[in-house]
């Protein structure tokens, strides 16, 4: 379950879709989306697949997005057995093919974008602080809570007790590994707001930002390009 | 005879990670106190966590009184290599102590009449049990870590791991703490103590092991290891107060053999008796 997180988690490089400004991104991958959303033609699907193609090479985000898809790999292929079931191979297949492509677009967007320069995208377009401050920390916070459980599974296993038994013991002992993680959680997130408030969170209501954003000329043409073709599509 | 834990050319590397351990040989028999210490990230925990089998070596082999740790679940190893981990809030998961401490027997196969003997046994053994109907959480930190050392004993292994145990105690727990390791060391458990705290390992083991690196630097008897300073300061350790004391006296021409405060006490008592003479 974890692949999901670790492929989903930013990696520090310097690419060109890297240093794209995150507001032209979201952009991009807003038209995108509604693309792949507002379609059933193929041909349309397949063109979009085909764009995507630069921005995964361009964005080194190969590996990293084929491991995402991979983790959910699984779950792709359940889908696809119902939608092909209820309405046939046709629409099964591109159904499918919807909702993995509006996976990567999401993986892409935020292999290439890191959460605080997405953070400071919402903040530019009036999203309060303290909505995008619970974002960042929630998914900052995200591989630290798949330590502590792995460091709780093994305090557990090394009690002597069997997880692999049969699944009522399972659960309940996952119930019981759950005690620790709660009181773990509880007392980071306590010791956080603590330390927040130790410097002054929430002083001031006007902020300044460290790193500010700027558009440059190939966040301009994206947008543009992306707004066109998509409006140009959807209107056809 | 061959020794109870055995490693043998361990490599291992977590995933995404750099590799933690390159080649790690070490012997450990029955009735040791050993303390592993090395730098952060130097492979001491990692090193450590293959001998109950919760890390499985890449390369290499583990053998834990003759099994190989590879093949053996973590419920099996866990009845001969008792672990207490570095955070005693990863490992409380019970509402009460005794339940807590009787968690690790419930995958035992054993009478009713022997859990309760044996729970009452290490209660009192470590001085926990007048906390029996206490909430693990309500405790000090030095109470929960000896609930934590209990829950282990519990199951009667023949070695002991404990990963930083002294981590956030103030001196007096820290001294109990010395008090039931020195215990249980006498009565034939062995002891390896994961630590940065290099008073606690030299008062209390008789072996010292340093890592860095992922390798082991030096191992050895604990004076020994300690005087090798070059050595010792390569795993990034600072050698204890007792041996700058002693480096002191054997710059003024005293012969300096024993390195415990008694030795050194009496060495310094005999030299201010010369100077006065004089």
């Amino acid at each position: 379950m974890s692949g999901i997180f670790q492929a989903l988690q930013w990696v520090k490089e310097d690419t060109p879709i890297h240093r794209l400004d995150p507001r032209s991104k979201m952009v991009w991958s807003i038209c995108v989306l509604l693309m792949v959303i507002l379609t059933w033609d193929p041909f349309i699907l397949a063109l979009v697949t085909l764009s995507l193609i630069p921005f995964v090479f361009l964005g080194k985000a190969t590996s990293r997005l084929f491991q995402a898809l991979k983790s959910m790999l699984f779950f792709v292929i359940i889908l696809f057995a119902l939608e092909v079931l209820y309405f046939g191979w046709y629409f099964g297949f591109i159904a499918t093919m919807k909702f993995v492509l509006a996976t990567s677009i999401f993986s892409i967007f935020f292999l290439t974008t890191h959460i605080d320069d997405f953070a400071a995208a919402l903040n530019s377009l009036r999203i309060p602080f303290e909505f995008t401050f619970v974002l960042v920390t929630s998914a900052k916070y995200i591989p630290i809570l798949f330590w502590e459980i792995q460091d709780i599974t093994d305090a557990y296993k090394a009690r002597g007790i069997e997880l692999e038994k049969s699944v009522w013991k399972r659960i309940r002992s996952y119930a019981t590994m759950l005690v620790p993680l709660i009181i773990v959680t509880t007392r980071r997130a306590l010791t956080m707001a603590e330390a927040m408030e130790a410097r002054a969170f929430g002083y001031q209501r006007k902020r300044t930002t460290y790193r500010q954003l700027h558009m440059h000329l190939p966040d301009y043409a994206l947008m543009i390009v992306s707004v066109a073709l998509t409006t140009g599509i959807i209107l056809l | 005879m061959s020794s109870f834990i055995t490693v043998h050319d361990l490599h291992f590397a977590y995933p995404n990670y750099v590799t933690a351990l390159r080649g790690v040989n070490l012997k450990i028999d029955k009735g040791e106190f050993v303390a592993i210490m090395g730098e952060n990230g130097a492979g001491k925990t990692t090193l450590v966590k293959h001998f109950n089998g919760l890390l499985k070596p890449k390369s290499g082999y583990v053998k834990v009184d003759g099994l190989d740790t590879k093949d053996t679940t973590v419920a099996e190893l866990s009845k001969r290599v008792g672990y207490v981990f570095q955070n005693p809030l990863y490992q409380l998961f019970s509402e009460t102590v005794e339940k807590e401490i009787a968690l690790g027997l419930s995958g035992m196969n054993l009478s009713e009449s022997e859990k309760a003997r044996r729970i009452d046994e290490v209660l009192i053994e470590l001085g926990v049990e007048k906390f029996r109907n206490r909430h693990p959480l309500m405790l000090s930190e030095g109470e929960r870590r000896r609930v934590a050392i209990a829950s282990v004993l519990v199951m009667n292994p023949e070695v002991i791991v404990l990963d930083e145990p002294t981590l956030a105690l103030d001196f007096l727990e820290k001294k109990r703490l010395s008090g039931v390791l020195t215990r249980l060391h006498k009565e034939g458990r062995a002891i390896i103590l994961v630590t940065h705290d290099v008073e606690f390992a030299f008062d209390l083991s008789e072996r010292i092991v340093t890592m860095s690196n992922g390798k082991i630097l030096a191992d050895g008897p604990k004076e020994k290891v300690i005087n090798d300073k070059m050595l010792f300061s390569a795993a990034g350790l600072v050698e204890p107060q007792l041996f700058q004391l002693a480096r002191n006296l054997q710059a003024m021409g005293v012969n300096v053999s024993d390195f415990s405060v008694e030795g050194l006490s009496t060495k310094f008592i005999e030299y201010s008796g010369k100077v006065e003479r004089k």
